[in-house]
């Protein structure tokens, strides 16, 4: 999304518990608007923390002199877009995933006092580095932060994908042999049938893959698969990728290959479009490689597709 | 078309400070015609028309100052900065469409009102637009599409060096680009655009500008020529994953363009650019997510800008409408994806759709390509669940014929045949009988029949299907079924000559089906089989091809068992044992339980038959551990007896219990055939150690403790066996023979009697009234279990040759045949012999009659009316007049039947009458002389008229002059 500066409406914010705010010595004062009840003009000043009682705000940078305002005199909060917030933005966008995490990082730590702000500064950092780090692969770490970022933090628009998290952290145990693939499977079961959006759908399709794979069930694994790199439009690059190449091999796990035309046919449009789109032309790898080649020509005589093959077996001419 | 540009877009807020200088300048802008009319209040009305958006009427203000002020040397009398007045009526005609005027107005800006140095006494008069209406006139240009002038125009602008602000960079490169593009230079479009791209916040671009920009890109990479066309589609993909982060992150902003991506992505896909449009549906957002963006970042203060709050409330009526515009997306990815052959893709794409925009108006077509996509990659089951939910949803639709056609091929390819004839049924109703449309529904339909095991129902369909569809593309599976079923009915001959004929085709073909056919072909063999054919053989040749040929088929197992079956019966009981331990390891390694337990079930009296009665125990120990409830069990309950009874006798009795346990449990199931087969083969064995009338008493003794009624008929039939084979000279026991037909006749029901003691009752009661026993004979046939179906056949068959109506002799034809030819029982084929040739031979099918007399008089085994078939067959030569054939037959009957009056005097009789007629009179004197010397003694009709006949040919001879005393050498005896 753009880098708009986003504001933060009090009204949403209330619905949170008080419990759920940072305890502890607050940051640096945060630069913020406070639209009061009553009022026409915001007032300009420094968050200095969000309190049970209400927001702390001060005139001074320093936070020096501050007033704690009950949220019920507190209209709107807009803060102040933080520095390195539309670099960092970008940077995820152009999958530069390490240097986005560090500079989300910073910016968590600064608006840490702030976070309880629904869908603040503070929140959304974390969030986004989280899903750097999925994006990334980096399934440990994001396996570590799981805990500290609260759904109620961020409105419905990022819940989904903070329930993906945890989806992708059993993802992340699995392929490092922390856990065996029970976990996962549970949580993918029957997920076809759930009503998510199509990103996260697709996400969860990668994993339905993982899991049907791993259990041998490799037409379950290769629809799931093709789930994931198309019914969020595509627009996951990484995930695309992921999804493509995995559904290639699963194809190269078929004994029966060769034999079936139509699956061959379906393996071969998959790979000239992985090579075109996510390789943008170039060499796929080695093992899949393949695919991206023309479907080599049909046998001179085959076995129809469609009809049964052979009989019942409650017969015996014996 | 109205080409896309981009204005300098810096321009507008600039009206105000420009009024704002004319006044400053202190021009004497007055002394116009009226009085009122003066530059500055013209100018400053154009401009705020301009700010209110009304052009035309800012354009009359402009052109009013021209025609007013600007005919006399206005340069010299105002200055350069008269050119502001053309540019902005420029500007005016650019939006008000007249592009024509627009060029004149920013030339005469440039040209006629170029700024010079000014001397120290000058007013300043500065045309600040100077520069800039070059870059305007080029968007002029641009407009009436003569984009090389235009091309030309903007570089012009570019060394003219214009002051950073004054222009918008983004616009420049944009508007340069689309100029290449059109001139069909899209690689230079390409990089001029993208350098609006790369430096997007710097040149001022906005994400509108962005957009559009892309959208003649796209345009752009899809009209070039055929051979540059894979070269740019890769650039165009690279382009967009280059871009994504500048275009795709806003769903809401990007909803805004979804028609025009859905019209790109169309269109991609046309120009055969498949991964272009899969690029270019990438950008397409999703809905419900823009929707969410929209309340959380495009809602400043809490309240949204009308125009966002529109655009909102549109994709949430779309959304709760069903049909949010992605669903085009899908269709188009879908599309993109069948087109490079990845039909998974689009099957994944309509299954999300069916499943979750349940309200779309497109549904119907949803469900449909949801159903043929997965009927295309074979996920039958999903084909099958979409299928029946389109059917249920929307029966009168106009696809429902084709749903219901992948429907009916799903279906059938999961084995769902009850479904398939539920649906095939009602479809083919309203179809034509062999037009392409029903071919599928009707095969399946027979098909199904078939599978299900409705032999007797499939083989009509099988046949119509056949008949109907030459160039069906199931007819390989359809000629193939229309065989087997024949195998499954026992119909061996037929079945034999069809698959012979599918073989022909097929064989070559190397057909998936080639297995099951040679072993249906294979048992075609072994049913057929004589010492002469040798069937036998032929039988296992097949079998071996099965077993060579096709190590991966589904029916080794029953092939195994097969060959067991034929070395059995050719009692080479060593191979047969082995061939049956193959089919139960074939068949435990596939899981088809039931043939595992035929082939161990045959592996005991194998090795009873070769005195192992250990290892026949063992198999017998095996089966009723594995398969206690197998339709094998009764036959190796029974056969077991005998193993233990030599081989373990302290198990016997444990034997017989379980034989007895067996019994009363198929009583209980009312299993007809199982009790049958279990009972008289108990019997059999108890009746070599026991008494018959212990025999009886043992019976006797189940009877009065199990009540079940099928048991109940069964233990009669067997004690009326026992009786009849050991008991008849006794009179009580003949009086209770009569007692249990009876009962058995006035008891029951007719449906629950097994074919054996239908046909046992039949047979009784037809050998007392043939009629009456029509009944119990038409129930044995209604049945699909062959039992006795011969002996049924042939009875009903004797008794529509009885009949006068040509139609019910013709069945009586087709059941003689039947019984003959397919069922292969010794004993019924002579009965059906005979009885087929009596009824040629009535309806006077002399040719007809002729062979099948010879066939009877051919088969040495055939006594039962041998001298009647002898002297038929004789006069059937006669009515066909070959007279020799005739003769020689006729004094067959006289030589080897003599006794038998009837036929050897009546044969005599027409031997000489046909050599008198044919002129060999004194020799039909001899015949008939001497056979009647022979048979004189005999009272009987026939003799007599042999006597008159000698008489009648002597006197002949007498009258003819040809008689010869040496003639009749017992004159004088």
């Amino acid at each position: 999304m753009t880098a708009t500066p986003r504001p933060v409406f009090l009204t949403v914010w209330l619905s949170i518990a008080w419990s759920l705010l940072p305890a502890g010595l607050w940051a640096k004062p945060i630069s913020a608007r406070l639209l009061l009840e009553g009022r026409d003009v915001p007032e300009p000043g420094f968050v200095v923390g969000v309190e049970s009682g209400g927001i702390r705000f001060s005139a001074n940078a320093s936070g020096a002199s501050s007033r704690l305002y009950p949220f019920d005199r507190v209209k709107q909060v807009d803060l102040q877009e933080p520095d390195d917030w539309r670099r960092a933005l970008e940077l995820m966008h152009q999958n530069k995933f390490d240097e986005a995490v560090r500079l989300f990082d910073g910016i968590a730590e600064t608006y840490r006092d702030v976070r309880a702000l629904k869908d603040g500064y503070g929140a959304l950092a974390m969030y986004y580095a989280m899903e750097c780090l999925r994006r990334s692969g980096n399934y440990g770490d994001l396996s570590n932060r799981i805990a500290l970022l609260r759904e109620e933090y961020l409105s419905e628009l990022y819940r989904p994908q903070i329930r993906m998290f945890a989806f992708w952290s059993a993802l992340g145990s699995y392929q490092t042999g922390k856990e065996n693939i029970d976990r996962l499977a549970r949580l993918t079961d029957g997920i076809e049938d759930q009503e998510l959006p199509g990103d996260q759908m697709a996400q969860a399709s990668y994993m339905a893959g993982v899991v049907r794979e791993a259990q041998g069930q490799l037409t379950e694994a290769l629809s799931a698969y093709h789930r994931a790199f198309t019914l969020n439009m595509s627009r996951d690059r990484p995930l695309m990728r992921m999804a493509m190449e995995a559904a290639l091999r699963a194809y190269l796990k078929d004994p029966d290959l060769e034999k079936n035309r139509v699956r061959l046919r379906e393996a071969h449009g998959l790979g000239k479009v992985y090579q075109a789109l996510i390789l943008e032309g170039g060499r796929p790898p080695a093992d899949i490689a393949r695919f991206s080649e023309p479907l080599p020509p049909e046998p001179a005589a085959t076995e129809p597709e469609s009809e049964p093959e052979s009989e019942p077996e409650s017969e015996t001419a014996s | 078309m109205t080409p896309i540009l981009l204005l300098g877009g810096t321009l507008l807020r600039h009206f105000r400070c420009l009024a704002a200088v004319f006044a400053l300048a202190g021009i004497p802008w007055s002394g116009s015609a009226q009085d009122s009319e003066t530059v500055t209040s013209l100018f400053n009305r154009g401009v705020s028309h301009m700010e209110s958006d009304e052009w035309e009427q800012a354009h009359a203000s402009f052109s009013r100052i021209v025609e007013v002020f600007g005919t006399d040397d206005p340069m010299t009398f105002y200055g350069p900065q008269f050119g502001v007045i053309y540019y902005h009526k420029g500007l005016c005609e650019m939006r008000l469409g007249r592009y024509d005027e627009a060029i004149g107005s920013f030339e005469t800006c440039h040209r006629q009102f170029p700024n010079r140095v000014l001397d120290d006494a000058e007013t300043p008069s500065i045309n600040k637009y100077w520069k800039v209406s070059v870059f305007e006139w080029a968007a002029a240009l641009q407009q009436v599409e003569d984009y090389e002038s235009a091309l030309r125009k903007y570089k012009e602008f570019l060394e003219l060096k214009p002051e950073p602000g004054s222009f918008k960079p983004a616009a420049y490169f944009i508007n340069i680009g689309i100029c290449y593009i059109k001139s069909r230079k899209v690689v230079e479009g390409e990089t001029e655009i993208a350098k609006a791209f790369d430096k997007k916040d710097e040149y001022g671009a906005t994400a509108a500008d962005l957009w559009r920009a892309l959208v003649v890109l796209a345009r752009g990479w899809m009209a070039v020529e055929e051979g540059e066309r894979e070269a740019t589609q890769a650039r165009g993909v690279k382009f967009l994953n280059t871009y994504r982060h500048l275009l795709a992150q806003d769903h809401f902003l990007m909803s805004g363009y979804t028609s025009t991506l859905l019209v790109l992505g169309q269109e991609a896909t046309k120009a055969d650019m498949s991964s272009l449009a899969l690029q270019l549906y990438s950008y397409v957002p999703d809905s419900q997510r823009a929707i969410l963006e929209a309340d959380v970042f495009h809602t400043p203060g809490g309240r949204m800008a009308p125009a966002d709050q529109r655009k909102r409330d549109g994709l949430k009526a779309a959304v709760d409408s069903g049909d949010p515009p992605e669903i085009n997306a899908f269709f188009g990815i879908a599309q993109a994806y069948q087109n490079r052959g990845d039909n998974r893709a689009g099957m994944v794409i309509y299954e999300q759709l069916a499943n979750r925009y349940l309200k779309s108006k497109n549904r119907p077509e949803i469900l449909h390509a949801a159903t043929a996509m997965a009927a295309g990659i074979g996920e039958m089951l999903k084909a099958q669940k979409y299928g029946l939910i389109f059917l249920e949803q929307y029966p009168e639709h106009e696809l429902k014929d084709e749903v219901a056609s992948l429907l009916l091929s799903s279906l059938f390819y999961n084995q769902e045949y009850e479904k398939c004839v539920e649906i095939a049924g009602q479809i083919r109703v309203e179809l034509t009988l062999g037009s392409r449309e029903r071919d599928l529904p009707d095969f399946v339909y027979g098909g199904s029949m078939y599978y299900l095991g409705k032999y007797e129902e499939a083989q009509p369909e099988l046949d119509l299907h056949v008949e109907n569809y030459e160039a069906s593309p199931y007819r390989e599976n359809s000629t193939y079924y229309q065989a087997s079923n024949l195998v499954k009915r026992f119909y061996w001959k037929e079945a034999a000559e069809k698959l012979d004929a599918w073989l022909v085709i097929y064989e070559p073909k190397d057909s998936a089906l080639l297995d099951v056919a040679y072993l249906d072909r294979a048992s075609c063999h072994f049913a057929l089989a004589t010492e002469a054919n040798g069937g036998m053989t032929m039988a296992l040749d097949l079998i071996e091809k099965v077993l060579t040929k096709f190590p991966d088929s589904q029916v080794l197992d029953r092939a195994h068992n097969l060959a067991g079956d034929i070395h059995q019966s050719e009692q080479r009981f060593a191979p047969a044992e082995e061939s049956y331990l193959k089919g139960l390891e074939t068949a435990e390694a596939l899981e088809h339980a039931e043939i595992a337990a035929g082939g161990l079930s045959q592996l005991v009296p194998v090795c009873l038959a070769q005195e192992k009665y250990k290892e026949a125990i063992s198999y017998y120990d095996a089966f009723f551990s594995k398969y206690p409830n197998s339709f094998h069990a009764p036959n190796v309950a029974v056969t077991g007896l005998r193993a233990f009874r030599e081989g373990d006798p302290k198990r016997l009795a444990e034997a017989v219990d379980r034989v007895i346990e067996i019994v009363v449990a198929l009583g209980e199931a009312g299993d007809s055939a199982g009790l049958e087969q279990a009972i008289n083969s108990f019997i059999r064995f108890q009746l070599e150690d026991n008494k018959p009338v212990d025999v009886i008493d043992q019976l006797d003794a189940i009877q009065r403790q199990h009540s079940y009624r099928t048991l109940q008929a069964w233990l009669l039939v067997a004690k009326i066996g026992i009786i009849e084979e050991h008991l008849t000279q006794q009179g009580p026991m003949r009086a209770r023979l009569q007692v249990y037909y009876d009962e058995l006749e006035n008891s029951f029901k007719k449906e629950e009697l097994g074919n054996y003691i239908l046909a046992r009752v039949g047979i009784n009661i037809a050998e007392a009234n043939l009629f009456r026993a029509r009944p119990w004979f038409e129930e044995i046939l209604k049945r699909e279990n062959p039992d006795f179906q011969a002996h049924a056949a042939l009875w009903l068959a004797k008794m529509d040759a009885k009949s006068t109506d040509p139609a019910t002799r013709q069945q009586a034809v087709e059941k003689f045949r039947r019984v003959r030819d397919d069922f292969q029982i010794a004993e019924l084929a002579e009965d059906a012999t005979t009885g087929l040739a009596r009824l040629y031979h009535e309806d006077g099918k002399w040719k007809e009659a002729n062979v099948e007399w010879e066939r009877y008089m051919a088969n040495r085994q055939w006594t039962r009316v041998r001298p009647e078939a002898a002297f038929f067959y004789a006069e059937s030569f006669e009515k066909l007049n070959e007279l020799d054939n005739a003769v020689r037959a006729y004094t067959a009957v006289y030589a080897l039947h003599a006794p038998v009056l009837d036929y050897s005097a009546e044969a005599v009789l027409r031997v000489g009458q046909i050599q008198w007629n044919r002129g060999f009179q004194e020799e039909a004197f001899k015949i008939v002389n001497e056979a009647y010397r022979r048979m004189k003694t005999n009272k009987h009709r026939l003799v007599e008229a042999l006597g008159r006949k000698v008489e009648e040919f002597r006197a002949g001879l007498k009258q003819a002059g040809k008689w010869k005393a040496s003639l009749d050498p017992f004159s004088g005896s």
